[in-house]
C-alpha cells in the first residue's frame, strides 16, 4: 500500500490504481445518471398527478364562466385534499391570466375569499426567495392592486432576478402609478435588460408611452436601430387609435 | 347545426378556457398546438371559426397563420392579440386574420366576434 502511494507520489500510477479510479469513476457517472432518471421519472408523475388534480378544480373556473353565484365558485374551489392548494392556486391563476371583466372580477372574489391573496401577500415577505418570487409572480397574474407596495418593495431592494420578476408582477398588474420606478430602476440594469424592461412597459399601454420615451432617450444606446424603429412604430400606432 | 371552432394555441389552459366557456353553449372545439396539426384539423374537420394567438414558440402565430392561409385555408380567423398592441393588430390583420381580440379578454366578447365572423 505504501508502495502504491509512494508511486503515486512519484508520478507513476500502479495499474490497480488506474483500474480501481476508474471503475469508482464509472460507477459514480452510472450513479448520478441514475438518479437523474428517477429524478426525471418523479418530476413527470408529479406533472401527471398535478394536471389530474386540475381536473378537478376546472369545474369551478366553469361555474365562473356559466356566472354562477360567488358561493357557488367558493366551494368549487374549496380543497378536495391536503395538499391541493397550489393545485387550485395554479387553476385560479391560470384562467385569471387570460380573463378580464365579469368573470376576472368573480374568480378575484373567490381567491379573496378563500385567502389566496392574503397568503401570498404574505409570502412576499418570507425569507426564501424562491416563496417570494413565486408569490410575485402569482399576485401578478392575479392583477392585485394590493401587493404593489411589497413588490416595490422587492423591486427596490433585491437582486437583478428578483427586480426582473418584480417587473413583470408590475406590468402585469398594470398600475401605471408604478412607471416612475420602471424609469428608475431603468438606471440600474444592465443594457441589455432594456429593451425587456420597455416590453414590460408597453403592457401598460398608452400611460407607459411618456416613459418608454423618456427611458429611450436616457439610454438610446442600449437599444439596436430595428428595436428603436419597432418600438417607434407601436407609440405612433397607438397615438393614431382614437380612444 | 353544431359551429365548431379550432383553437391553435400552444397554452394548454388557454385551449381548457376556451373550451369551458364554448362546449355548454353549444359550440364543438377542436384544440391543437402546432401549426401542421392546425393545418390537417382545418382540412379534414373545416372548423367554422379558427382562434389563434400571435404569440406562439417557434416561428411565431403570425407566421402560422399564414401558413393556413398559404394551405388555402379560408376559414375565418380571430387573433388573441397582446393587450393595446396597435402594431400586433395590423400585423394580425396583414397575416390574414380576419378580426382579433386583445388579451386578456371577456369570453362574452370574444363570443361576440365569433358570431359576427359566423353570421357575415
Amino acid at each position: 500500500m505504501t508502495g502504491k502511494i509512494l508511486a503515486a507520489a512519484a508520478g507513476r500510477f500502479s495499474l490497480a490504481f488506474v483500474v480501481y479510479a476508474s471503475l469508482a469513476f464509472l460507477c459514480l457517472v452510472c450513479l448520478m445518471f441514475a438518479s437523474m432518471i428517477v429524478l426525471r421519472l418523479y418530476h413527470q408523475a408529479l406533472h401527471r398527478y398535478r394536471q389530474g388534480r386540475k381536473k378537478l378544480y376546472r369545474s369551478a373556473v366553469g361555474k365562473v364562466l356559466a356566472d354562477a353565484p360567488l358561493a357557488e365558485v367558493v366551494e368549487a374551489f374549496r380543497l378536495k385534499r391536503w395538499g391541493d392548494a397550489s393545485i387550485a392556486q395554479d387553476v385560479m391563476i391560470d384562467a385569471m391570466r387570460h380573463l378580464t371583466g365579469p368573470p376576472f372580477e368573480l374568480l378575484s372574489r373567490a381567491a379573496q375569499r378563500l385567502d389566496v391573496i392574503e397568503r401570498n401577500l404574505n409570502w412576499l415577505r418570507s425569507r426564501n426567495k424562491h416563496r417570494r418570487g413565486q408569490a410575485m409572480e402569482a399576485l401578478g397574474l392575479m392583477r392585485t392592486p394590493q401587493a404593489v407596495v411589497g413588490i416595490i418593495d422587492i423591486l427596490e431592494n433585491e437582486p437583478l432576478d428578483m427586480k426582473l420578476v418584480a417587473l413583470r408582477a408590475l406590468a402585469s398588474i398594470g398600475d401605471p402609478a408604478v412607471l416612475p420606478y420602471f424609469v428608475r430602476i431603468s438606471d440600474q440594469l444592465p443594457p441589455p435588460m432594456m429593451p425587456r424592461l420597455v416590453s414590460l412597459m408597453l403592457e401598460f399601454g398608452r400611460a407607459g408611452h411618456d416613459k418608454i420615451s423618456e427611458i429611450i432617450n436616457r439610454h438610446s444606446e442600449c437599444f439596436s436601430p430595428r428595436v428603436l424603429a419597432d418600438l417607434m412604430r407601436e407609440i405612433s400606432a397607438d397615438l393614431e387609435t382614437p380612444t | 347545426m353544431t359551429k365548431s371552432i379550432l383553437v391553435f394555441d400552444d397554452d394548454t389552459d388557454l385551449q381548457a378556457l376556451l373550451t369551458l366557456y364554448f362546449e355548454p353553449r353549444g359550440y364543438r372545439i377542436l384544440t391543437t398546438s402546432d401549426g401542421t396539426g392546425a393545418i390537417e384539423l382545418a382540412k379534414t374537420h373545416k372548423p367554422d371559426v379558427i382562434v389563434m394567438d400571435t404569440l406562439m414558440p417557434g416561428k411565431g402565430g403570425l407566421e402560422a397563420c399564414r401558413d393556413l392561409r398559404r394551405a388555402g385555408i379560408a376559414t375565418p380567423i380571430v387573433m388573441l392579440t397582446s393587450k393595446d398592441l396597435e402594431e400586433d393588430k395590423r400585423r394580425a390583420l396583414e397575416a390574414g386574420a380576419n378580426a382579433f381580440q386583445s388579451k386578456p379578454f371577456n369570453p362574452k366578447e370574444l363570443e361576440v366576434v365569433i358570431r359576427s365572423l359566423l353570421a357575415a
